[in-house]
């Protein structure tokens, strides 16, 4: 179990969150974008999800 | 009545084939099969020293198998089986007259456990000789090798109780049960282990899977992706599908992973040189840092995952042997799927996933990356370009998140006492993301719900720094609508929630 794991080759250095480097103008171009993405994501996802009868009706044999 | 006959070999390549030969397979025959030589360098590879043979050794599944098919053959075939059992060093060799008349001392007996590899059986039949197979995996190698998948395997030998802890391989003998068959019987000894559920024979599996099928079920001709999820209802659980041919590529590595992790065997459909094969995934290698840049959705790339620094998977593949490493690769650009899979020099390319789950795990690996993508999108503008941020998703039950919280040395008491006094379901979802190595939030999503419904459960903020800049964000009054977007209105406002004094919220009903 990876719970409580430091993933990765740089666990020592401490997280840096930039929020103060960020305007609110250009938060609100970055999400902007996002909500388009997140909708061809989703439907995407949506879509993997069906099954073929051509894969239901694959044999597997070797 | 028959003595049990023990005999001991140092082990060598030809020791280990002849104890292996039976009257219908000769040593030069079984030195020809895949199977034996990967077993002989695997054993090699695990400094295998000794070899005790034990006869005769009645097996469960071959006994099953028999009663169903080899009695009625015109040819004999014996009802029993030999048993190999494998030793580090030439200690067990050496030793075999104490362990015969009961001489070894206590302190022996540790070592006889502490050097046990596992056990082969033997079966007496044409080719297929080699039966339930439970041996030690490799070790770790720092932390980079992880089988989730193992479980206890007990061997009594004259009275001397031994154990190993893997995951039982057989060969396919291609009357009972073809490659789909063993994959799933690999497959039922774990989710019996997990869950509760039976681990039927070979026989049993095939027979099962084909209740309605218009051939005949022996010989076997393999099973169809529709009969081996028949299957898997046979034994109560249910098959989660993936269907990786007709479908919009998904992070697949991400996928088996949370799921693997879990300790789930995964059924991998692939197609390899001579048709469609199946292998048992149950284990991964996690290298530190990424070896691919990205996995994909559709088209777009998908949220950054610990998938990205896995290079290898471990399955039983009843062509080659137990643990055989499968190189995760990218495919070539006109390739039907991302990803393939470098299997002892041959590609496999993927067809279709299928997992055996207890029937309350409803929400699967993508209704989860729905929620998560949406919290991604705007986490990651909280974070430098520069710093490298990773999601780790996997299923899990509820108290094990809640025994790794308690164990944890990074969070407070406060944060400790409200995750493990927060009633959750049986099973979750653990969705965890690190900024620079470091977790800075975990998100808990009920997997017994209904993807259409909220799931998310529990948001635990690890880094008050980012839980600052999230509420500084989401108090932003020009930016809700764009958030409430992004979220959607109950993920919105249960985010606020959470964010209100630094603790976990969990959502009460």
């Amino acid at each position: 179990m990876e719970l409580n794991a430091q993933n990765g080759s740089k666990g020592d250095q401490p997280v840096r969150i930039t929020w103060n480097e960020l305007t609110v103008e250009q938060a609100a171009l970055e999400l902007s974008h996002s909500i388009a993405d997140v909708e061809a994501t989703v439907a995407d996802l949506e879509r993997a999800q069906q099954v073929s009868q051509q894969t239901l009706e694959s044999k597997i044999s070797v | 009545m028959a003595a049990i006959e023990l005999r001991s070999f140092p082990f060598s390549e030809q020791a280990l084939y002849s104890v292996l030969e039976n009257p219908h397979t000769n040593r030069a025959e079984i030195a020809s099969r895949a199977h034996a030589r990967y077993l002989f360098h695997y054993l090699s590879e695990l400094h295998a020293g000794s070899i005790i043979s034990e006869s005769p050794y009645i097996d469960g599944d071959y006994l099953d198998d028999f009663a169903t098919y080899y009695v009625r053959c015109f040819t004999p075939y014996l009802n029993h089986c030999k048993r190999l059992h494998f030793f580090v060093g030439a200690f067990a060799h050496e030793n075999l007259t104490k362990i015969t008349s009961g001489a070894l001392a206590k302190e022996d007996l540790g070592r006889l456990q502490q050097e046990y590899l596992g056990f082969i059986v033997a079966r007496p039949l044409p080719q297929a000789v080699i039966g339930r197979t439970a041996l030690k995996t490799f070790d770790g190698d720092k932390n980079r090798r992880h089988y989730p998948c193992l479980r206890l395997y007990r061997a009594n030998l004259v009275g001397i109780q031994l154990s190993v802890e893997s995951l039982a391989f057989q060969e396919q003998d291609t009357v009972l049960a073809a490659c789909a068959t063993v994959a799933l019987w690999t497959s039922f000894q774990k989710t019996a282990d997990l869950f509760g559920s039976t681990a039927p024979s070979p026989a049993v599996i095939t027979r099962a899977s084909q209740a309605i099928h218009l051939g005949r079920s022996f010989p076997s001709q393999g099973l169809s992706v529709l009969e081996i999820c028949t299957a898997i209802r046979h034994v109560g659980l249910e098959p989660e599908l993936f269907d990786l041919q007709h479908t919009p590529p998904v992070p697949l590595v991400s996928l088996l992973y949370s799921y693997l992790r879990f300790g789930l065997p995964i059924i991998l459909v692939a197609n390899v040189p001579g048709g469609l094969h199946a292998i048992t995934l149950n284990g991964y290698s996690l290298r530190n840092d990424p070896v691919r840049t990205t996995e994909i959705i559709g088209d777009k790339p998908a949220i950054p995952m610990n998938g990205l620094r896995i290079d290898k998977f471990y399955g039983h593949d009843d062509q080659l042997g137990p643990f055989c490493r499968l190189v995760v690769q990218d495919a070539p650009a006109n390739s039907p799927y991302p990803i393939q899979f470098l299997r002892e020099g041959t590609i496999a390319h993927p067809i279709a996933v299928i997992i055996p789950v207890y029937n309350k795990v409803r929400l699967t690996f993508l209704d989860v990356q729905m929620w998560i993508s949406r919290i991604h999108q705007v986490l990651k503008i909280l974070v430098r370009p520069t710093s490298t941020v990773e999601w780790n998703i996997g299923l899990l039950f509820s108290n094990d998140y809640k025994r790794a919280v308690r164990e944890s040395e990074l969070l407070s008491d406060d944060l400790k006492r409200a995750i493990v006094m927060s009633a959750l379901p049986r099973f979750v979802w653990y969705c965890a993301l690190s900024v620079d190595g470091r977790i800075v939030v975990d998100f808990i999503i009920d997997a017994t719900g209904l993807a259409r419904s909220f799931p998310v459960y529990l948001i635990a903020w690890r880094d008050a720094s980012l839980a600052a800049a999230m509420v500084k964000l989401m108090n932003v009054a020009s930016l809700e609508k764009t958030l409430r977007g992004i979220f959607s209105d109950r993920f919105f406002d249960f985010l606020k929630s959470s964010l209100r004094d630094g603790l976990p919220v969990t959502r009460i009903f």
